[in-house]
């Protein structure tokens, strides 16, 4: 056995282990430090979950969407789904829904929307195309910031409010009433990114491309479209209640793919560990960093904007 | 026997035909190939004919039913199909590919079984791939990744093969290698459909013949009447041709 490395399987599980015990540490961390009352723990449970959610949500929708769309830089925000979603949210509060629990349904139609025109711009020949993904996803982007200035003048939405739809933030109020319906729907939620774990053998081929899976014998449009729908779904939910946070689902998949490999039966169930502790770990920046709390999505932007631009330079030396 | 039978197909990109009135059909443990010159159509034939794309008219027929009436399942169990081009998202390892032929033989999550482990052993030593099963499928060579991707389309165990350009980008060895190995498979009873550009090299193995130009059928028919044979070759690629020891010859006079 002497200067043997032990099995990968073993290193894979130590890793599991490592990441899953340091979730579980910085999880009460975030729940019990300093001694809150028990009001304040609940407060802090919704949020908890939320930020699982979010994680959870926006990582393995990022890591799904790379793979059919064969592209690494593919994430909810990117291909303009969250944009689609926004833009369906404030035309939800124009017709003056209120809750976010009804936001989501227009915001849900508007990021298939937004996902369709982005898939259809920037595929070519069943592979998408790295920058007409990414600029139509930043447009569509740009049309919803635009929108959300428009509504929020007409509407007269704070401008904390514009910050948070824009930025992202965790910082809802949900009242007793409503808790119990938050619950079921996150539960929901995180059943229906679940599913997704079942299409693992299908998303592993149709990563060597549409001809390969086929030949296979998977339908990589029916694998697609499910894709779309449950993403669609799940970020509109989201977006409803957090707005928009950017490039979650752009680091987290990579780096869990690093440390987990590549292998969508036990990469994507890593995404709630990993996403989640850095939905946590960024939120808790956000709001303890300086007296007042700072937006989410621009915290985890600050991280995502580097490590983006760090991914387009490695793609560039590897195509020359 | 007629394994699969193509009828008066068609289909076109935009208002260009790129298939136009073609018929054919293959018999069990046949080996057809398919030939023509660079943009006859031959590929979109492949993509049409294993149901990637959909047909626009006409009629595919494998084993007597309808292409359509298939599930992609029950498609990739009977016909294993090597398409041209293979680009990968992510660097797997060579086993993790393999394994993932048997996709269509194993039902909804299930895992590994026995039997398809012995499809898996098989493919690998046929191909004689176990020197790099544990290298990534980025880092082979261009005759290993053939040797590679052929191992897992014969981990499907199909009984109908079908190559688009098994050849492309491989030196003289593998070339040789691939075609012994389609006859091999053909001996065993398989039924092998090729698209192959080098005809020169490959003339003397297949049983059956397509001639492919602008989409439409130039020759079909076995090898009896050679000399009709060499001469459709001669008119679809537009060069004069030998045939000198099995091998088509571009001749230069």
């Amino acid at each position: 056995m002497r200067g043997q490395s032990p099995p990968l399987f073993t290193m894979r599980l130590f890793k599991i282990l490592l990441v899953f015990i340091f979730f579980l540490l910085f999880s009460y961390f975030y729940l019990f430090n300093g001694a809150p009352s028990a009001d304040v723990i609940q407060l802090r449970f919704v949020r908890f979950l939320l930020a699982l959610f979010a994680g959870f949500s926006l990582s393995i929708n990022g890591a799904v969407l790379q793979t059919i769309t064969q592209n690494p830089l593919a994430e909810p925000y990117l291909v303009g789904i969250s944009g689609g979603a926004l833009i369906g949210y404030l035309i939800g509060l124009g017709v003056s829904l209120q809750s976010p629990f009804s936001l989501s349904l227009p915001a849900f139609l508007f990021s298939l929307v937004g996902v369709f025109i982005t898939y259809k711009v920037a595929s070519v020949k069943g592979s998408t195309r790295t920058e007409l993904l990414v600029l139509t996803g930043v447009f569509i982007n740009i049309f919803a910031s635009s929108i959300v200035f428009l509504v929020a003048y007409f509407l007269n939405l704070s401008l904390d409010r514009i910050i948070y739809l824009l930025f992202g933030s965790l910082n809802i109020v949900i009242g007793d009433k409503e808790l119990l319906f938050f619950y079921i729907s996150i539960g929901l939620g995180f059943i229906l990114e679940a599913s997704l774990i079942l299409l693992s053998r299908e998303l592993d081929l149709i990563a060597l491309g549409d001809e390969e899976a086929h030949s296979t014998g998977v339908n990589p449009e029916m694998v697609k479209k499910t894709v779309f729908i449950i993403s669609s779904i799940t970020t509109a939910f989201l977006v409803s209640f957090t707005g928009i946070i950017g490039f979650v689902g752009l680091i987290i998949p990579h780096i869990t793919r690093s440390i987990f490999g590549k292998k969508h039966l036990t990469y994507l169930p890593s995404l709630l560990l990993t996403g989640g502790l850095f939905l946590l770990a960024s939120d808790f920046v956000a709001k303890s960093l300086f007296s007042f709390e700072l937006p989410l999505g621009s915290i985890t932007s600050l991280f995502g904007i580097p490590f983006f631009f760090y991914m387009i330079m490695k793609r560039r030396h590897e195509s020359i | 026997m007629k394994v699969f039978e193509v009828e008066k197909l068609t289909f076109s990109i935009g208002r260009k035909k790129i298939l136009d009135d073609v018929s054919f059909h293959v018999k069990k443990g046949e080996w057809l190939l398919i030939a023509g010159p660079n943009g006859a159509g031959k590929s979109t034939l492949i993509k049409i004919a294993s149901g990637l794309w959909k047909k626009e008219s006409g009629n595919i027929k494998i084993w007597g039913k309808e292409l359509g009436e298939y599930s992609s399942k029950e498609l990739a169990r009977m016909m294993g199909i090597l398409h041209s081009s293979f680009k990968p998202l992510y660097n797997i390892s060579v086993l993790d590919f393999v394994r993932l032929g048997i996709y269509a033989k194993t039902g909804f999550l299930s895992f590994y079984s026995g039997r398809d482990k012995k499809d898996v052993e098989l493919a690998i030593e046929t191909t004689e791939i176990e020197p790099f099963l544990d290298k990534g499928i980025l880092n082979l060579s261009q005759g290993e990744l053939q040797r590679v991707r052929i191992a897992k389309v014969l981990a499907q165990n199909p009984r109908i093969i079908v190559f688009d350009e098994p050849l492309l980008h491989l030196d003289i060895k593998h070339k040789v290698w691939v075609l012994e190995l389609l006859a091999r498979l053909r001996a065993s009873g398989k039924t092998v459909i090729t698209v192959i550009h080098d005809f020169s090299m490959a003339f003397s193995y297949p049983d059956r013949f397509l001639l492919l130009k602008n989409g439409k059928i130039t020759y079909t028919g076995d090898r009896e009447k050679q000399d009709e044979l060499v001469k459709a070759f001669e008119d679809t690629f537009e060069i004069r041709l030998t045939l000198k020891d099995d091998f088509l010859l571009p001749d230069k006079d």
